[in-house]
Formats: structure tokens, sequence, C-alpha cells
């Protein structure tokens, strides 16, 4: 139970970066990105290749990144410059990924059982680590440095243009802020993000697989949504903060309900029930709101 | 200086129709001119000022400020030179953002932005004096969300965001149209307050009558995209608003009668 649920959080602090992601798009540019269903398998197959030639680990994930960064680049392009809307650019994008991971990777899957993985490395830095401490403590790390980044950059002049884009691309133009440049960096970034992860979860998991993609961007929402009900919005760190421990609260909850006899194969689907519900909620709200009646005599 | 020299647009419509914003405008703007430009609804004053933004690219004809042309230029590398109100409260700001951000955002309006903190303790200090001056009440509230202020304090925030960098020449959309009466009279107090202390180049769309008389020193009427009139000095000083509303009316009446000679 307690490895199980270490592993959980482990996993969870990976899949932070991921919802750092959907926060990057999804909340601050208000733009649904599908490319993520891609460019997760393309972190996974670069980093994957790369450990398998006996390559360094660390550089692994820094490419899968790279590569993460060039796909969204790429739907970013497809959307700003040929005005293809936001959802379609993402599918493009994901349906063509498809192909280039296949490619990347020779064949539908690669094992990497026995390859020296970032996790491994830290093992023989710091000894006393475990096989499971190991990933927890890396993917920790990886969290903090990426959480540290963001609040960072999210407060330069840079990261505030990419945040009044999403929320007032009028005003942002009047600005002399070139929205679509915005765009590509946000989807760069978010998908450098969502690249890196796919590189640390393949070698966690020890493979790489053309379908893990699969169920990404709906996964990071739910984190997501999650974080931000859970911990609120008071600022913009505590938001960062919250999103990334939605994240963990996430995995924790899947681990839970997979040990209580959830069948795997119905995880998907529930993911999504949730996301449905949780965008149900604002609706309902402003039904029932609707719906109350009118106090007599009480001045508005 | 700006210059609109010939400049025609035409706009597509459901129908498959064309309908002309404008069709044919020369105006040429001096330095430290306050222009306020009248107009019935779909008259061409709002295309205008766009056309002047870069948000509507002109059909035929020029755009030039300081005898550069700009009319192809993409709006956001024309933002350095103009300062923009919209008609709209809400179009001024960005919602999620702070107070002092999104006066940040605006002082670097048309600049390139990199890495830097964009709010700093210095700034923080700048904006609190702005604020003060402008009395919005708003110099304490730095760090709330511009989505928690009311429309007036938005509006009058957006005109203190437009003028932050002295823009060459600041555009007015019928800024107070949406705010109830009191509010509009603040942001127009306000307004004339900015535009003199910085000797501003401004044109305001405006459906006041009074107003379009009172403020400023030059007034523009647009009618069907041309200009029908533009007066200043003793003939501006010349004309009431009853000798503006008749001129509106018989405009009015005139393109009745054309309508019924073409039918």
């Amino acid at each position: 139970m307690t490895a199980l649920m270490i592993g959980a959080m482990a996993q969870g602090l990976a899949y932070s970066l991921l919802a750092w992601g959907a926060l990057l798009t999804f909340r601050l540019l208000r733009f649904a990105d599908i490319t993520v269903d891609g460019s997760f398998t393309t972190g996974a197959a670069v980093a994957g290749v790369w450990v398998l030639s006996g390559r360094d680990p660390v550089v692994a994930i820094l490419l899968a990144m790279l590569a993460g960064m060039v796909a969204g680049t790429l739907t970013g392009l497809l959307h700003t410059k040929l005005a293809i809307n936001d959802l379609l650019a993402g599918i493009l994008s994901m349906t063509a990924l498809y192909s280039v991971n296949l490619h990347i990777m020779g064949r539908s899957n690669l094992a990497l059982i026995g390859t020296t993985t970032v996790a491994s490395r830290l093992q023989t830095v710091l000894p006393w680590l475990n096989v499971d401490l190991a990933p927890l403590c890396l993917f920790a790390g990886v969290a903090l440095l990426v959480f540290v980044f963001l609040a960072w950059f999210l407060r330069t002049d840079l990261g505030m243009a990419i945040r009044a884009t999403g929320d007032n691309p009028r005003m942002a133009t009047a600005n002399g802020i070139s929205v679509d440049a915005m765009k590509i960096v946000g989807l760069a970034l978010s998908n450098g993000l969502v690249g890196a992860c796919g590189g640390l979860m393949a070698q966690h998991q020890g493979f790489a697989d053309v379908t893990m993609g699969i169920g990404t961007l709906v996964a990071a929402v739910a984190a997501l949504i999650l974080g931000e009900s859970l911990f609120g919005k008071r600022s913009l760190g505590w938001t960062l903060f919250g999103v990334g421990l939605g994240a963990v609260v996430f995995r924790l909850i899947v681990a839970l309900a997979l040990s209580r006899g959830l069948d795997p194969i119905d995880l998907k689907l529930a993911t999504a029930l949730f996301v449905v519900l949780a965008l149900m909620v604002p609706t309902l709200k402003r039904r029932f709101a609707r719906r109350r009646p009118v106090p007599v005599g009480v001045d508005a | 200086m700006i210059e609109f020299r010939g400049v025609h647009k035409a706009f597509d419509q459901p129908g498959g129709d064309r309908a002309y914003a404008l069709r044919g405008i020369d105006l040429r703007i001096e330095e430290g001119e306050f222009v306020t430009v009248l107009g019935s609804n779909g008259s061409g004053k709002s295309t205008l000022l766009n056309v002047l933004a870069g948000s509507a690219n002109p059909d035929q004809g020029h755009v030039l400020i300081d005898a550069q042309d700009v009319s192809r230029r993409p709006e956001h590398r024309r933002a350095l030179y103009i300062g923009r109100v919209f008609q709209n409260p809400f179009q001024g700001t960005s919602p999620s953002l702070s107070v002092a951000e999104n006066l940040r955002l605006a002082s670097l309006r048309g600049c390139p932005r990199g890495f830097r903190t964009a709010v700093t303790q210095g700034e923080r200090a700048r904006f609190g004096e702005l604020l003060a001056h402008f009395e919005l009440g708003l110099e304490n509230r730095l760090d709330a969300l511009v989505e928690s202020l009311s429309g007036g304090q938005r509006q009058a925030l957006t005109l203190l965001m437009a003028t932050l960098r002295r823009p060459k020449i600041l555009l007015l959309d019928e800024h107070t149209a949406a705010l109830d009466p009191r509010a509009a009279d603040r942001i127009l107090h306000l307004t004339e307050l900015v535009v003199r202390e910085q000797s501003l180049t401004v044109l305001m769309v405006t459906h006041e009558l009074a107003d379009a008389l009172r403020i400023g020193n030059r007034t523009v009427m647009i009618h069907r995209g041309r200009i029908v009139l533009d007066a200043r000095g003793d003939e501006r000083s010349a004309l009431s608003v009853d000798a503006l509303r008749e001129r509106f009316e018989r405009l009015y009446r005139e393109e009745l009668d054309s309508r019924d000679r073409v039918g």
C-alpha cells in the first residue's frame, strides 16, 4: 500500500508538468491544445531512443522537451499563420505526430528495462535512496524546478504578455503585443513541459509506446481543475502550486480507485466523466441561480 | 501629424452586399489638435479610428503617421504611436491581471518585452503616484485584479494606460457612452486633464453634440463615409448644438429623398 502510494505520488509529481502545460494553454491562452496527446509520446520516444543508444539520460529529457517545443510551435504556426482553429490545429499536429513517433521509435514500442535512467543516475549519486524513493525525489526536484521557473516566468514582461493575450487579445494588440507570437511561445512552452514529462515517464515505466499519449489532455485538464478547485486561485504563485498538487491528488485518486478494483480499461472513461462533471458545475450553478426566487421587498 | 489620404473601406455583408464604411476620406490632423468626430450609427466614424489603429486596413488610400505610411503595418506594430480607449470598458484592460500589471503592460506599449520582472518596487511607487494624481482611489489597490473594478474605474485606468507612454495620437471611441452619467463626466474631465498636461493630439468619436462642441478645438462630421463638416476656429465657435442637430436632420432627409428617387 505505501509502495503504491509512493509510486502514485511520484507519478503525480511528474504529471504536474502536464497540469502546468494545461494551465498555460487551456487556462491562460484559452487554447484547448490536443497536440499534447502526440507530444507526450514524442517526448517518450525521443528519450527512449536516446537512452537505448547508451547515451546520457539527462540529455534525453532535455531532447524530449525540445521535441515537444517543436511540436507546440508547429500547432501554433498552423493556428496563427494559416488561421486554422485551435482544436483542429491540435488534431492535425497530433495525427501527424503519430507517424513521426513511429518513425522515431522504428516500431510501435520500446522496452527500456535495464537502461540508465535519470533516477538510477540519482541513485548512484545518493546510494541511500531505494528504487521507490529515487523517482519520488527526482520528480519532486523536477516539479520544484519547473514551479520556480513558471512562477518567475509568468511575472516577467513576456510571461505577462502571454497572460494578457489569452485574457484580452484586443487589449494586448492595442498595447503592441503580437498575439500570434505569444500563442506560439505559450504552446511551445506547454508542449515542452509535456514532452519532458513523456520522457520522464518512459524512463520511469521502462517503456515507450506509440499509444501512451492518448488521453493526456483530458488527464491534464482533470488535474488542473482538481488543483484549482481544491486550492483556489488566491494568487498566481498559489494557483501554480495548487495545480501542481492537483496532479498529485489526481494520481493518488487514480491509484486508490485502481487498488479498489476499478478496471484499468475504465480509467479514461472515468477521467473523462470527471472532467465533464467539473465543466458542468458552472453551468449548473448558473441555472440554479436563475431559478432562485427573487426576494420581495429587498433592495438588490 | 496624422493624415488620411483618399481612404476607402468597405465590408462584406452577410447578404453578399458591400457596405461602404469610408468613401474617400481626406483628413489632416496637426500636432496638438483635439478633433471631435460626430456621425450617426454606421456613418463610418469607428471605421475611421480602426483604419488608423490598424484593426482594419484601407481598401484604397493611405494612412500616415508623422509622414510615414503605416497603411499596411499590422496593428500591434502601430501601437507605439497610438493610445486607445474603447467604448466598452471591458476591452481596454486585462481583467485577470492586477492594476499594477496592467499599467506595466501599457508602459511598454510598442516596446519589446523580455525576461525582466514586470512589476518592480520602483514601478509600484510610480504607478501609485500616477493613480493618486488621477484621484481614482486606486493607489492603494495596485494588487487588485482589474475584474474587481467598476466600469468607470476600468475606463479611467484604460485612459491612464493609453497615455502612460505619450502617444502620437489618442483615439477615443465613444469612451463614455457605456458609463452612467456621473462616471461619464469624470472620465471626460480626466480626458481633458491628461490631454492638457501632455498636450496630446486626439481623435474623439462621440454621440453627444454638446460634448463635441465644448471639448477640443476642431469638429468633424461624417455621414455615409464622407466628411460633411470640418469646423475649427471661429467657424466652430459659431456652431450651436441646435445648428448641428438641424444639419443632421437635413442629411437624414436628403438621404431619404435620394432613396425615394432611386427606388
